[in-house]
């Protein structure tokens, strides 16, 4: 078996991506040859940020149950092809030894499991990718919320993730005292800038199909569910408050995460189930968030004082441990956002496939993929934020890294590491969102040689975490390889036809759901029909002053801007803004939407 | 007039948009490359590629005059030669107001598709009055 790192060349890196297996993500903005000093120094560039909220949103909800969930679908696909390629390197052995033995002994020795196998591996990847392509517009209108709408007002009761992390690189060492302020400045001139505009005018261009991508139907279906929290509770205007909810609510959900990998779903079945159960979610989002918000925010704090108090165990395992005894399950019922049946059996097909994939078992047969399986489940923990070759040095106790502009840094060596002289490697900065800290690490070849890390975090667990870790680089190849060799295995040309038939059928249903969920019934199929191939911007009849009008308007409002500066901004940019916002009121209106600067201190867009 | 295809790259939805829109639906597109298949993330960029007439040289640059209002532009064009293989080139302009079509806009779009300048500057101007 190859683990594909020394046979497969990587595709062009240009766009800015997680993958939903190994959780690796790629920030095309951030060059850390470039970026490195100002990075250390706690300076993320501005042109970043929109990626930086993008990419971290993804890689935080592929770390719940529904992103773990949906990592096994590929794994399971990955061991069956592993024990297939031994099952059929023994058989062929076997059948050389006997070759002078009748057809019919060598018949005997016709294994009936290599088909079971193949059809394992064929079954498991068709159903991660339906899995995978069902959740893409919901996976993606969290990202997009994170990224355009954002904003962590004073006194807000939560912040997510990548937000605190933005705030955490922008700032530098910019006093606690002022770091709000100051920070919703940076973001403010951010969203206003020409990088911005230019990727909301892109997702308003968007096609409003799901065959032909998932952002715009995720991001308007969104907003929608928001504007109706939003009026159901007014503490769900805080975008912050409503991205946490929504997440807990999509990513946390465990009948979810039980659909994706319950064996016995057929797998024609999985797909419109999962999608049925999301409708439902999202229908039910709005109502009782009185009751299910202070469980959130109860269970948030009981995990933050938790981790602090489990300093040798990371709450992921704790939380692992918690979803495995059945006795305290009930911690997790009692947050409503999962009846205790679906809790448990959520729970159960979560540790059951873990448990499947990372021990020697029936399933993985031996040592080698539980390992790598583990590796990876392992490794999806840490967000990878950039990535440069350095030349490093080691006199065993320290590594010296030189960069490019002729700079020294120094960090810890890791235990075992030898001294060398000067040679090239790598070095990365990676975070962890769900243990709190960020570490720089130096690679040569493919170990690890060194660390310095930022947290307070214990440095065994951060060198236990880093053990086997591999580079930025390296678990992008083995992971393209992995995925090559796995589907490769089958060799099935009818499972790339069967794929393609299933995603249409898909699509259909999707289409049907989130139109559903994003426009009232009274609007029937009109808005709908007339966003088919460039979203709003066709729905606005492809008018270039209108379109970006609202888009300003929509910026505007994310950053708390008044309507008269809105109205400046417009007339700053296409030369007047005479009766634009009238007429977008006006065609907002007939999409039952809210585009309204007349107030004076609180402009409305809703979209 | 012999005319080759060419193939705009790196370009945005709503750029995209624009053009589709302006060209007619005759125009094919591709996304960007992911590092790995089935990843999520950002928007992808697109190349769009048509087959050039006249009026498309017109409209191609009535819209890079349009682009260059707000900033400068450097757009990556591949121009597919009579063998069948691509040549890239950069259509790079400073930032300008006026929509009227300059010389280095004018000489970038010849050079580019073989044609004159006045061919282009004729091409550019009928289309900026078609839209008057």
């Amino acid at each position: 078996m190859t683990d594909g790192s020394e046979q497969t060349p990587l595709p062009e890196w240009i766009r800015s991506t997680t993958d939903p297996v190994s959780n690796f993500s790629f920030i095309a903005s951030i060059d850390l040859t470039r970026d490195l000093r100002s990075i250390l120094t706690g300076i993320l560039p501005g042109q970043a940020i929109p990626t930086f909220l993008h990419e971290a949103m993804h890689h935080w909800g592929f770390t719940s149950a529904v992103g773990t969930g949906l990592a096994l679908l590929q794994l399971r696909a990955r061991t069956a092809a592993y024990k297939l390629h031994k099952v059929s390197a023994n058989r062929h052995r076997a059948v050389l030894k006997i070759k002078r033995v009748n057809q019919k002994a060598r018949d005997l020795l016709q294994p009936h499991d290599e088909r079971l196998l193949v059809r394992s591996v064929a079954a498991n990847l068709l159903r991660y990718d339906l899995a995978n392509n069902a959740l893409a517009p919901l996976v993606e209108g969290i990202a997009l919320i994170s990224e355009f709408d954002t904003f962590n007002q004073d006194g807000s009761e939560t912040t997510t993730m990548p937000l605190w992390w933005a705030q955490l690189f922008t700032l530098g060492d910019v006093p606690a005292s002022i770091r709000s302020r100051a920070f919703l400045a940076e973001l403010t001139s951010a969203r206003l800038g020409e990088n911005f505009i230019k990727r909301k005018l892109d997702l308003f261009s968007q096609p409003l199909a799901s065959a032909s991508g998932p952002y715009l139907i995720g991001y308007l279906c969104l907003r929608r569910v928001w504007k109706q929290c939003a009026v159901a509770d007014a503490r769900f205007k805080d975008p912050e408050v409503f991205l946490t909810y929504t997440s807990f609510m999509i990513f946390g959900d465990l009948e979810l995460t039980r659909i994706l990998l319950d064996p016995s779903i057929p797998v024609y079945q999985v797909a419109g189930r999962a999608l049925r159960r999301m409708h439902e979610r999202l229908t039910n989002l709005p109502t009782d968030l009185e009751n299910k918000w202070s469980h959130l925010i109860d269970e948030r704090s009981r995990h933050a004082s938790l981790a602090r108090d489990q300093k040798t165990q990371s709450v992921k395992e704790q939380l692992l441990k918690e979803m495995n005894a059945p006795p305290e399950v009930t911690d997790i019922d009692a947050l409503r956002f999962n009846t205790r049946h679906e809790a448990i059996q959520g729970s159960l097909a979560i540790s059951a496939a873990l448990k499947e994939l990372t021990t020697v078992n029936d399933f993985t047969a031996d040592e080698v993929i539980a390992f790598l399986n583990s590796r990876t489940i392992k490794g999806r923990e840490l967000l990878r934020i950039g990535s440069a070759e350095a030349d490093l040095r080691s006199d065993g106790k320290c590594i010296t890294i030189y960069d490019m502009h002729g700079s020294e840094y120094r960090m810890a060596a890791t235990s075992g590491t030898v001294a060398f002289d000067r040679r090239s490697g790598r070095i990365e900065l990676l975070i962890s969102m769900a243990r709190n800290f960020r570490v720089l690490v130096a690679f040569v070849d493919q170990n690890v040689v060194g660390t310095t890390f930022w947290g307070k975090v214990p440095a065994a667990q951060i060198e236990a975490l880093l053990s086997d870790a591999r580079s930025q680089r390296d678990l992008a190849q083995y992971e393209v390889g992995m995925r090559q060799w796995t589907s490769q295995i089958v060799q099935d040309e009818e499972l790339d036809v069967t794929i393609r038939r299933a995603r249409q059928r898909l699509w259909r249903i999707a289409d049907r759901v989130f139109h559903e969920l994003t426009f009232p019934s009274h609007l029937q199929s009109t808005p709908w029909e007339r966003m088919q191939k460039a979203g709003i911007f066709e729905f606005l009849e492809y008018d270039e002053d209108l379109l970006e009008a609202l888009a300003l308007t929509s910026l505007g409002c994310s950053t708390r801007l008044n309507p008269v500066s809105i109205r400046q901004l417009v007339t700053d940019r296409l030369g007047h803004a005479s009766d634009l916002f009238s007429r977008l009121a006006e065609i907002m209106c007939s999409l039952d939407l809210e585009c309204n600067l007349t107030d004076h201190e609180h402009p409305t867009c809703d979209i | 007039m012999d005319l080759p295809a060419i193939r705009i790259n790196g370009l945005g939805a709503y750029q995209v948009a624009q053009l589709k829109h302006s060209f007619g639906d005759s125009v094919t597109t591709t996304e960007s490359s992911t590092v790995i298949q089935g990843a999520h993330g950002e928007m992808a960029t697109l190349s769009l590629l048509v087959a050039l007439s006249p009026a498309i040289i017109g409209t191609l640059g009535v819209w890079l005059a349009k682009s260059r209002k707000r900033e400068d532009i450097d757009f990556e064009f591949e121009t597919r030669r009579p063998d069948g293989t691509w040549e890239k080139t950069h259509i790079k302009l400073a930032k300008k107001e006026s929509m009227q079509p300059d010389a280095s806009l004018v000489s970038q779009l010849a050079k580019m598709t073989g044609q004159s300048a006045d061919a282009i500057k004729q091409a550019i101007e009928q289309q900026l009055a078609s839209k008057q």
